[in-house]
């Protein structure tokens, strides 16, 4: 008899459990995850995003990696630099964004350098470069060993000089990472023909935001070895790499490696949190 | 005639063999011209060779002049004691000069200076090394203009904990306020990390549905505060099923 009954009932509980259904359900966007929770956008939008300071400033943005830059005490005008500029990419009368080639180094090596007429100067490399790269091997060498200069701060002497301005001060920012708060460079030599190598470990305190190598072959054919592994063996003068966070893990003694050639220098660069 | 030759013959033949057999025994004494002799027979004696054998094994000294037997005793328990109580030792041997130095344990206030000692990168043996301070340049950059999130919020949930995640058009910090009426915010998890990719996570909810808000800070120091989101607790149905007698 109650069998009967609920057979009889049945449609009114299946409506009453569409009905339910519909109202608890039908109004959210349900993912196709079981454990998603649906977002309901109200139909008002977001604020509207603004053009940049300038188009320069917009293309720094989007393609900067390693930068360095000062702003000089004066300030400058665009016809005092525009003869060191190699490539000039952008130029109005306030700014100019292009190429500066540096001596002894290749034509990929010429940093993009940005000029204000506020006396703001800013060079870079791009973001697709390890950061390694911004290591001014010969200007190393030149010092005798004894100071670890950027291709960045280098070019802006050059473009400073151009424009007659003082440097007062020059501050590094990789615009990839913007919670990183340091960078560290680190050099090694090989004497004559033999080899030479420097250790590092990594506190896990730290947070690295990217891990890049360089190497400098004055003559002949050099390698540069991580742990025993070959990151570079060839016969090429200027050389560069990134490394992987599975390669250089935190709380680990790292064994770097370089020489073979004649005149070899190299090291790497560490762009942290601490 | 043949007796004669016959008989000179064995004569040959006796004394060869006499010749031949005594050189090939080495042993046999051969005594010539002697006036007399006398043969003895040696044997064994039993009783000087167990005392032969019985003689202790020694050291054999040659051309020694004096010799000093010192019996090895050992050690008295009572001097054993004592040497076993000597404390482990540096063994030197034929050092001109030693100095020890007892290594005691920091005192505890240096040892508080140490360990206020910052992590760092631990290098050996590099030649050089320079470290840099990176900083945004704000003033060369110009932006005036506030992030805006370009991906419209999603939400999982894991038990009472859910997970929104979004995507804003630059680096942003966020705050994330939420409530569950609209237009209340009166909780809020944050992040000053600058990220494009962002994923918040609240615990503790134990409600259907909430409402929420994102304001997002790019490196300028541009703000923008998002509209409200809703945030809905998925329903789970069970169907009953009705089963026919």
């Amino acid at each position: 008899m109650k069998h009967i009954q609920i057979h009889k009932l049945w449609p009114f509980g299946v409506a009453a459990i569409i009905a339910f259904a519909f109202l608890f359900v039908g109004g959210g966007n349900k993912a196709s995850n079981d454990a998603t929770y649906a977002l309901v956008v109200p139909s008002f939008m977001g604020v509207a995003h603004a053009a940049p300071a300038n188009a320069a400033t917009e293309i720094i943005q989007n393609e900067a990696g390693m930068s360095a830059y000062f702003q000089a005490t004066t300030p400058v005008t665009i016809s005092s630099v525009r003869p060191v500029y190699q490539t000039i990419e952008l130029e109005t009368s306030e700014y100019i964004l292009g190429s500066v080639a540096l001596a002894g180094y290749p034509e990929d090596h010429a940093p993009h350098v940005y000029v204000h007429v506020d006396g703001w100067f800013l060079a870079y490399y791009l973001n697709t470069d390890p950061v390694a790269k911004i290591i001014d091997w010969n200007a190393y060498t030149a010092s005798g060993d004894t100071i670890i200069s950027t291709k960045l701060e280098n070019v802006l002497a050059i473009v400073a000089g151009s424009a007659g301005v003082g440097i007062p001060g020059i501050t590094h920012y990789d615009f990839r990472f913007p919670n990183a708060t340091n960078m560290m460079l680190i050099a090694e030599r090989a004497e004559g023909t033999g080899n030479n190598y420097f250790t590092v470990n990594i506190p896990t305190s730290f947070g690295v935001a990217e891990r890049s190598w360089s190497l400098f072959d004055g003559g002949y054919c050099a390698f540069f070895q991580l742990n025993g592994t070959n990151l570079y063996d060839g016969c090429s003068p200027h050389n560069f790499g990134s490394i992987s966070a599975a390669q250089m893990p935190p709380s680990t003694t790292h064994t770097i490696v370089i020489g073979h050639g004649t005149e070899d220098v190299g090291g790497i660069a560490l762009v942290y949190t601490e | 005639m043949k007796r004669y030759i016959a008989l000179i013959g064995c004569i040959v033949l006796l004394l060869a063999y006499s010749v031949f057999s005594l050189s090939a025994d080495p042993t046999v004494i051969i005594v010539e011209h002697a006036d007399l002799y006398e043969t003895n027979a040696l044997t064994d004696s039993p009783t000087l060779m167990g005392l032969l054998n019985a003689v202790a094994d020694r050291m054999t000294l040659t051309y020694g002049d004096t010799v000093r037997h010192l019996s090895l005793a050992a050690v008295p328990p009572a001097l054993s004691t004592l040497l076993n109580a000597v404390a482990d030792r540096i063994r030197l041997t034929y050092g001109d000069r030693v100095r020890h130095l007892p290594l005691a344990v920091v005192p505890p206030a240096l040892q508080t200076e140490l360990d206020a000692i910052a992590d760092r990168f631990v290098l050996q043996y590099p030649d050089d090394n320079r470290r840099f301070t990176l900083n945004y340049p704000l003033a060369i950059i110009g932006d005036t203009a506030p992030p805006t999130i370009v991906s419209t919020p999603q939400g999982s949930f894991t038990g009472s904990t859910a997970r929104i995640t979004w995507t804003t058009n630059e680096f942003t910090t966020y705050v994330l306020q939420y409530g569950a009426s609209s237009g209340s915010y009166p909780n809020q998890v944050s992040s000053s990390l600058f990220n494009r990719q962002h994923t918040a996570v609240i615990p503790g909810l134990t409600g259907d549905l909430y409402y929420y808000r994102i304001i997002s800070t790019d490196l300028s120091g541009n703000t923008s505060t998002s509209q409200e989101y809703v945030l809905e607790a998925e329903q789970t149905i069970f169907l009953p099923v009705i089963l026919r007698p």
